[in-house]
């Protein structure tokens, strides 16, 4: 944010405005630029998405929109979803019923401050960045949890409920997993987490040690568990709870479902890349005018792998998906963390 | 065969056997009603009859005693055919076959609703097909086909006590005291009528304790329309459409064998390459029943990817069926005596083209799958029912034999010539939703095995038989001729005058063994027609599978069952 | 200036969303309200530099805790709950004076303290970040740190074998 406003001050001359209004300008436009980087992925992977699935299951696709590939089909579907009736079941609890979808909004929405994109590049560079946005997202569970309770329909609430579950269960390996890395890091701080990988490859917290390795394992399974998706899509498995939550939305107000589970997606691509994959760090020569594309670039590419596991494994059932997070992932994870520990005591040397 | 069997049975009772009969190589045996348990049970235990096909009622309203229960056996260890007639008079009560054969429960409540028979000793006896608040019995001769009712309230399954007492047996003695006056802990929800997985219109009212299925009750009879009644008041050859839409998934195996029923019943021998045709067109619906099936229940698993590779299969074979029969889906193929037409030019390389592709997403399905972690997870031990249960629920084709057991009518009973065809028929070991869908996997390379074969060694000649009272006159002749047009005339009017009597015509369907039970008067309409699905003895004990389980577990056991609501329900 | 607006707003919203907690008249209206109330402590917190604080109060309370409260309401039957709240209980005016006579009580406090000129000195710079609290209670604290831990070891055992033993039951 530092950045922006400095560019803000640049633009107006020096010493013209107020630092406070500084402040707020850059905070605005922050605020704006990761709005529309949530917009912007959920049009992009929704295309990427259906193209994928398409690759994959030896068809085309959207093809017709947009001349090239059905490259306009997601603002077709825009389009389209904007004109859709808004229905509210009759006997629904009317004001969670609204309210939900925006909870879950805002939850995913706020955890995009303090994601480092680039050198400098960071809407809020708070000391506990880390732990920020596991707070911020979990306020996900409550907007699921509203959802499926105020629809007044048995699947809603049984997906509600096996959302609730899941992402509530599934936390814990997704934390205990950036444990080790907040342990050689020695920050919370998701900047100084993205420094600490930087001259080379094997500075990436993912290559340090196998322990890590294994963690950040852990935390992409469990990141895909957190989004809901194939295999762990429980929470709306259209086969068994028709919609699950967000069966009784429609219109803008099921978008609303749709644009968080994209911008969540992408976001937890983009903490598995600044915590794991060395942010914007790349071994490439030449490559340093663009950081912020080198990080993009890693994060899509974990969003491929997450479209490409959907559309190849089957689902759990539910009590198999909490045998996993408990029985597997939890254990796994602290033994992760103790042998990170005792791999850094013996062969890393304290500056 | 059957002559010894009938004569072994009236030694054991005697005069308790009213009359005997030989009918196309079934053995039919008249009892009076008191009497019926006890041959049925002898029948059961002493002549190793494990299988009740079905129970047909029929109704003859100028006999004293009016209704006739049909109750169709079937000895898969000593080859036995037996059909054992019961007459009652309007009210008189059958006792009921449910403490022999499982399936009786649902046979015997069909013919309680469609003709009002009662039956002693029924634990549920209700209506099945038709609405409960439907008044009179639809298949009685004195329905008039043209009246309708308009039915509208919804049926509760499960009444307030009995969710009580299952309430208190799921939460046991802990909460025997609990008097904190909140109502039961289980959850009553209904999946279907409309509901993704059911692929169709069924309905099943479960009560879940969280996520596990502590009862179940199924109600059928959305997609109920009568066929039987319609059949009643159509010609022979006008039945074929209909028949299209009881299984529409493997609509060309539904018309190949009602052929089949009713030429039985006619005596007629079709021709050396009609019978090569019906064999490469049912097999190749039967390709179309089993990819339907596995792209459905690998769908319900979340395994989507699969659904495209089997569905492309799927796809060309619905367009060799579009050329073949100009139609995909409901293709009214097959005539009594013969097809609509030969083949077209250039059938054979299209067909093994596209067996060609049928192999490769065979291996690329099984690959995606087979031994997939997951997917073992959710299927393997899942919905497993054993060997002696099965056959008590009158499971038949891909269900049986996932439990372990080579009962194939191709193989028990051969027709259309599948004697001559070299296949084998794969079996599977625990009878669960694995074994299941391995079994129609493997069976798919087994029809692809005998098409390949037949188009191999595909007789030429006619495709019909030479027989102006079944076959229609070609199309010159009727505009050329007066005998041709004279012919026509009393074909399409009148139909074919099929001799009076009775035939139980079956083969092997896409999810077991399919039969029509056609009984005659020697008109050109049938007298009355009763279909054998096998799907609805199948899905009568889908309940009875998922008590205990959880709702994935029900969704994939319901995928795996292959249940087609429009053959279900009829 | 600016902080002090977010501090009213927070702490007027927390207020107002603890009212609503009690008066709410369904179950799961009164927790929405009360992670309402949570998130603004929250805000509270930070303003008053412990930021550590803040992001715990959101994670634990409202994103763990609180989830735990919905589900619960959720699981039992909603009108069942509806009604039980309708009735007012004979404590609603004993339970009404309590926080009351808090309020007055840290309000006298706090007004004999700005008469007398005597605020507390301004945090440190860096109070209230994680550093901090984890030297306290990794070092100062340690042992009632690990005694709480036993503590809630002791708890969660307890709960699975209560829970283990009335599944056994059925």
């Amino acid at each position: 944010m530092e950045q922006v406003t400095a560019l803000f001050a640049r633009i107006a001359g020096a010493g013209t405005l107020s630092p406070q209004l500084l402040l707020w300008l850059g905070a605005l436009t922050m605020a704006l630029i990761m709005a529309l980087v949530m917009a912007a992925c959920a049009i992009v992977f929704t295309w990427a998405e259906r193209k994928v699935a398409g690759f994959i299951q030896s068809r085309y696709g959207p093809m017709r929109v947009g001349r090239w590939h059905g490259i306009a089909q997601p603002i077709a579907d825009m389009l389209k979803i904007l004109q859709k009736e808004d229905i509210i079941p009759a006997d629904a609890d009317r004001k969670f019923f609204i309210l939900a979808p925006f909870v879950l909004f805002i939850g995913s929405l706020m955890a995009w401050a303090a994601i480092p994109f680039a050198p400098g590049f960071v809407a809020a560079d708070l000391d506990m960045g880390l732990l920020y946005i596991f707070a911020a997202s979990s306020l996900v569970t409550i907007g699921i949890l509203m959802s499926g309770w105020a629809s007044n329909n048995k699947w809603s609430l049984y997906g509600a409920a096996r959302g609730a579950a899941q992402i509530v269960s599934y936390e814990i390996p997704l934390a205990l997993a950036v444990v080790p890395v907040v342990l050689y890091a020695g920050s919370l701080n998701m900047t100084d987490i993205v420094v600490a990988q930087q001259g080379g490859i094997w500075k990436w917290f993912a290559l340090r040690n196998p322990f890590l390795f294994v963690s950040f394992l852990i935390y992409f399974l469990a990141s895909i568990a957190e989004v809901n998706r194939t295999p762990f899509d429980l929470p709306e498995t259209e086969s068994e709870l028709v919609a699950g939550y967000h069966t009784e939305y429609s219109g803008m107000r099921f978008a609303f479902f749709f644009l968080a589970e994209y911008a969540n997606l992408f976001l937890v691509s983009c903490i598995a890349t600044a915590v794991f994959l060395g942010g914007w760090g790349h071994p490439v020569p030449g490559l340093n005018f663009a950081p912020a594309l080198v990080f993009l670039a890693k994060a899509v590419l974990l969003v491929l792998a997450q479209i490409w596991i959907r559309w190849t494994l089957p689902r759990l059932r539910v009590d198999q998906l909490m045998h996993v997070c408990w029985k597997v992932m939890i254990p796994l994870a602290l033994v992760c963390l103790a042998g990170s520990g005792v791999w850094m005591l013996a062969f890393v040397r304290f500056a | 065969m059957s002559r010894k069997l009938l004569e072994r049975l009236q030694q054991e009772f005697g005069t308790a056997i009213l009359r005997t009969a030989d009918q196309h190589g079934d053995a039919v045996i008249w009892v009076a009603p008191k009497d019926a348990t006890v041959v049925l049970r002898h029948l059961r235990d002493r002549e190793q009859c494990e299988l009740l096909l079905d129970v047909a009622g029929v109704d003859y309203p100028e006999r004293a005693k009016r209704f006739e229960v049909n109750y169709l056996l079937r000895s898969l260890a000593r080859a036995h055919r037996v059909r054992v007639k019961i007459d009652v008079a309007e009210g008189e009560a059958v006792e009921s076959a449910t403490p022999l054969w499982r399936c009786a429960d649902w046979h015997e409540r069909e013919v309680f609703d469609l003709l009002g028979v009662p039956f002693r000793g029924h634990p549920d006896l209700r209506r099945i097909l038709c609405h409960h608040e439907f008044e009179g019995h639809a298949l009685r001769k004195d329905y008039p086909i043209e009246q309708g009712q308009p039915c509208v309230s919804t049926e509760k399954l499960f009444g307030d006590h009995e969710i009580e007492q299952a309430s208190r047996r799921s939460e046991g003695v802990a909460a025997a005291g609990d008097e904190s006056g909140l109502p039961s802990d289980l959850l009553t929800v209904n999946i279907g009528p409309s509901h993704p997985a059911t692929h169709g219109a069924l309905r099943v009212e479960v009560l879940l304790d969280g996520e596990t299925v502590v009862r179940a009750r199924s109600e059928i009879g959305y997609l109920h329309r009568c066929f039987e009644k319609e059949a009643e008041d159509h010609t022979w050859h006008e039945v074929m459409p209909y028949t299209d839409r009881l299984n529409y998934c493997s609509a060309l195996l539904n018309n190949a064998i009602w052929a089949h029923s009713v030429e039985k019943l006619l005596g007629v021998q079709i021709t050396p390459r009609c019978r090569a045709i019906r064999v490469i067109v049912s097999e190749l619906a039967r390709l179309t029943d089993h990819l339907v099936c596995l792209a459905a229940n690998l769908v319900d698993i979340g395994a989507l990817t699969n659904y495209w590779y089997l569905y492309n299969v799927r796809e060309g074979i619905y367009q060799i069926f579009d050329k073949l029969c100009g139609s995909r889906l409901t293709t009214n193929y097959a005539r009594i005596g013969g097809m609509s037409h030969d083949l077209y030019p250039g059938f054979a390389e299209e067909t093994l083209f596209h067996l060609g592709r049928l192999d490769e997403a065979i291996r690329d399905v099984t690959g995606l799958v087979a031994r997939n972690r997951i997917f073992l997870d959710r299927t393997v031990g899942v919905g497993a029912i054993s060997r002696e249960e099965a056959l008590s629920w009158g499971y038949t084709g891909p269900c049986l034999r996932a439990t372990g057991l080579a009962y194939d009518v191709r193989r028990f009973a051969p027709y259309f010539g599948y004697e001559e065809y070299d296949f084998d028929i794969p079996v599977g070991e625990h009878g669960d939703t694995y074994d299941r869908i391995m079994v129609r996997f493997e069976e798919m390379k087994q029809s692809a095995r005998i098409i390949r074969q037949a188009l191999r060694k595909l007789p030429e000649g006619p495709v019909n038989i030479d027989d102006p009272r079944v076959i229609l006159p070609p199309k010159e002749s009727v505009y050329g001729s007066i005998e041709g047009m004279m012919n026509q005339f009393k074909l399409i009017y009148e139909g074919i005058q099929v001799p009076a009597g009775e035939a139980y015509g079956f083969g092997e369907g896409g999810n077991g063994e399919l039969g029509f039970f056609c009984v005659s008067n020697g008109t050109g309409r049938p007298w009355r027609v009763k279909v054998r699905p096998p799907c609805f003895p199948i899905f009568s004990s889908y309940s009875r599978l998922i008590e205990g389980g959880m709702i994935p577990d029900a969704i994939a056991i319901l995928g795996s069952l292959n249940i087609i609501a429009g053959e279900l329900d009829r | 200036m600016f902080e002090s607006v977010c501090f009213y707003l927070c702490g007027g919203l927390m207020l107002l969303g603890g009212i609503m907690t009690v008066a709410s008249r369904s179950a799961v209206a009164s927790a929405v309200w009360l992670i309402f109330a949570f998130l603004n402590a929250a805000g509270v917190y930070a303003l008053l530099s412990a930021p550590f604080l803040a992001i715990l109060q959101v994670l634990v309370y409202a994103g763990a805790i609180m989830v735990l409260f919905l589900f619960v309401i959720m699981m039992l039957h909603g009108p069942v709950m509806n009604e039980d709240l309708r009735s007012r209980s004979r404590w609603f005016w004993p339970a009404l004076a309590l926080p009351l006579a808090a309020i007055a009580g840290s309000a006298v406090t706090l007004l004999g303290r700005a008469r007398g000129g005597a605020f507390p000195a301004p945090a440190p710079h860096g109070f209230g970040r994680a550093e901090q609290v984890a030297a306290l209670l990794l070092d100062r604290y340690l042992l009632a740190f690990e005694l709480i831990s036993i503590v809630l070891l002791v708890a969660i055992i307890g709960a699975l074998s209560l829970g283990l033993r009335e599944g056994r039951r059925t």
